[in-house]
């Protein structure tokens, strides 16, 4: 099999952008990223662009972001999985290089929700959900949906308020040493408890962020990843699985099935085990999800993803560190953005640049990135050595 | 703080989202029925119905009236609503198992969030809501509206 490596990426800082577009917003990513590797536009193949969309100017944001970064007249598409857009950008740009049609692809994903106001973006994030039996007639809102699958977990499990409390400081605490972070600060289990109710169970710090943001990762075969760099982080598994719309209709709500099913492939292609993984980078759009993320990729047995937290296993110096860049949930979810930028993250930790959030001697990290409320899961496994 | 400089731009959509293929279901809810659709070949029940069977993909279905019975599996509180549910916030969201098999979503009302517990026996009833939506919510099977 021809391998495919991570060579540059790029990655704006999160929060409120009021002052940029989104095809200027995107520049920014995708001009980092070429400098990151000494390459240039018009060594690209191929362009994947993730975006869901609908808080922003452009319906159809690709051609106006490819002409803006002067990437014509090269093949691309946009792509869109929900909040899992990003990481199906890059699994197109791994297929576009690994089938030999290119031997340099960018995938970028950029988001912009400030657009418009709070309630009008929980309104088009909520229309992610089945429209027909769920949001047109009740109302349902992401938030909403986690609430239900974290009432359920408790049923199930007993999992706790304070351990969703407990991811939300982890996350935080890490966000506080990321400069990219949109909420830098720390936060207690007792800030989270008090914060308001947004979907009971979940309050305010279970959620995640509205954001501004872009992220872009170049790919390349392994030839010219030789040449432009001395740090190639080698894509070793990708794994991709769906699940109903209609949340109701799933057997276990406790669980996201298509996280099981697409880590279980990328495991099975990259030869590892999940004990074998060094740095995890999780879909925590709340902190349920990453409880949930802990059970479903393998890093605790099922029901004990709360008792993971509680013993402090997912922060550095644990069992298995996850979202040590402040995660969804303080380094921001600019929807199209967050899987892009999940994987430079990675890079990052397994080129040994992370600084202070650096987990030692990281050599295989994992992406596990959610599209909706488990519609899509992509799972991606790199590594310092092929 | 430096002064905004920017475009205002207003998109407004309507649709109309077709029902053709199911509108017995319409009809149903108007005199109270809720109506399913089960797959003449694989006995399999659709609520909400579909028109078509991804399980052997036929099309040729029955329609069968629900009685209604089925058991919580879990519940949220909607607080923060979306724009267009804004006036109806606080409302249950929850997900209950019919006696006929089908898993369903839905308004949970006539019961207070503290009295909420799992399992509890429910009715699936059809029901309009503020005037203009006709559709079905869950109620508590046994407890007595609340006033």
């Amino acid at each position: 099999m021809k391998k495919v490596a991570v060579v540059g990426t790029g990655h704006t800082k999160f929060g409120k952008r009021n002052d940029v577009t989104i095809r200027e917003l995107a520049f920014e990513a995708i001009k980092e990223a070429f400098e990151d590797c000494g390459v240039t536009p018009s060594d690209v193949g191929f362009t994947v662009v993730a975006n869901y969309g609908v808080f922003s100017e452009d319906i159809c944001p690709a051609p106006y972001i490819l002409e803006y970064a002067g990437l014509n007249p090269k093949g691309a598409m946009r792509v869109e999985a929900a909040c899992a857009s990003g990481s199906a950008a890059i699994h197109v740009a791994y297929w576009a290089v690994q089938s030999g049609l290119t031997d340099l692809a960018l995938a970028v994903g950029v988001e912009k929700m400030f657009q418009v106001d709070t309630p009008t973006a929980v309104e088009l994030l909520g229309r992610a959900g089945d429209i027909l039996w769920e949001f047109i007639p009740f109302g349902t809102t992401f938030p909403g949906y986690y609430a239900m699958i974290a009432t359920d977990h408790m049923n199930k499990y007993g999992t706790t308020e304070e351990q969703l409390a407990m991811v939300a400081v982890k996350n935080h605490k890490y966000g506080a040493m990321n400069p990219l972070a949109q909420l830098q600060r720390e936060i207690t289990v007792e800030d989270a408890l008090k914060s308001r109710v947004i979907a009971w169970p979940l309050k305010l710090y279970d959620c995640c962020l509205i954001s501004d943001g872009a992220a872009a990762v170049i790919l390349a075969s392994e030839d010219k990843a030789k040449k432009i760099t001395d740090t190639p982080i080698w894509i070793l598994g990708l794994g991709s699985a769906t699940d109903t719309g209609y949340l109701a209709r799933r057997e276990d709500i406790s669980t996201l099935r298509s996280a099981v099913l697409a880590s279980k492939q990328a495991y099975k292609m990259a030869g590892i085990e999940p004990k074998d993984v060094d740095v995890a980078e999780v879909h925590d759009c709340f902190t349920i999800a990453e409880i949930i993320a802990y059970e479903d990729l393998g890093f605790c047995n099922k029901g004990e993803g709360g008792k993971l937290i509680e013993e402090e296993q997912t922060y550095i110096g644990g069992k298995i560190p996850v979202n040590v860049d402040g995660g969804l949930k303080s380094k921001g979810h600019p929807i199209g953005a967050s899987g892009v930028a999940m994987a430079a993250e990675i890079t990052k930790q397994l080129r040994g640049e992370a600084g202070k959030r650096q987990v030692p001697d990281a050599e295989i990290g994992l992406v596990h990135n959610v599209g909706a409320a488990g519609q899509f899961c992509y799972v991606t496994i790199y590594g310092r050595n092929y | 703080m430096e002064e905004q400089c920017s475009i205002k731009n207003i998109l407004h959509v309507e649709m109309e989202i077709p029902q053709n293929k199911i509108s017995k279901f319409w009809e149903g809810l108007k005199e109270g029925k809720l109506l399913a659709t089960k797959c003449k070949k694989c006995a399999r029940i659709f609520f909400p119905p579909t028109a078509d069977c991804p399980s052997c993909y036929s099309s040729d279905m029955d329609w069968i009236e629900l009685n209604g019975n089925a058991e919580l599996i879990t519940w949220t509180v909607i607080h923060v609503a979306p724009k267009s549910f804004s006036e109806h916030s606080p409302y249950i969201i929850a997900v209950a198992k019919l006696e006929e098999g089908p898993k369903v979503m839905a308004w949970l009302s006539d019961v207070k969030p503290e009295d909420i517990k799992p399992r509890m026996e429910l009715k699936l009833v059809a029901k309009r809501f503020y005037e203009e939506k006709l559709i079905y919510c869950f109620t508590p099977a046994h407890a007595r509206p609340l006033s």
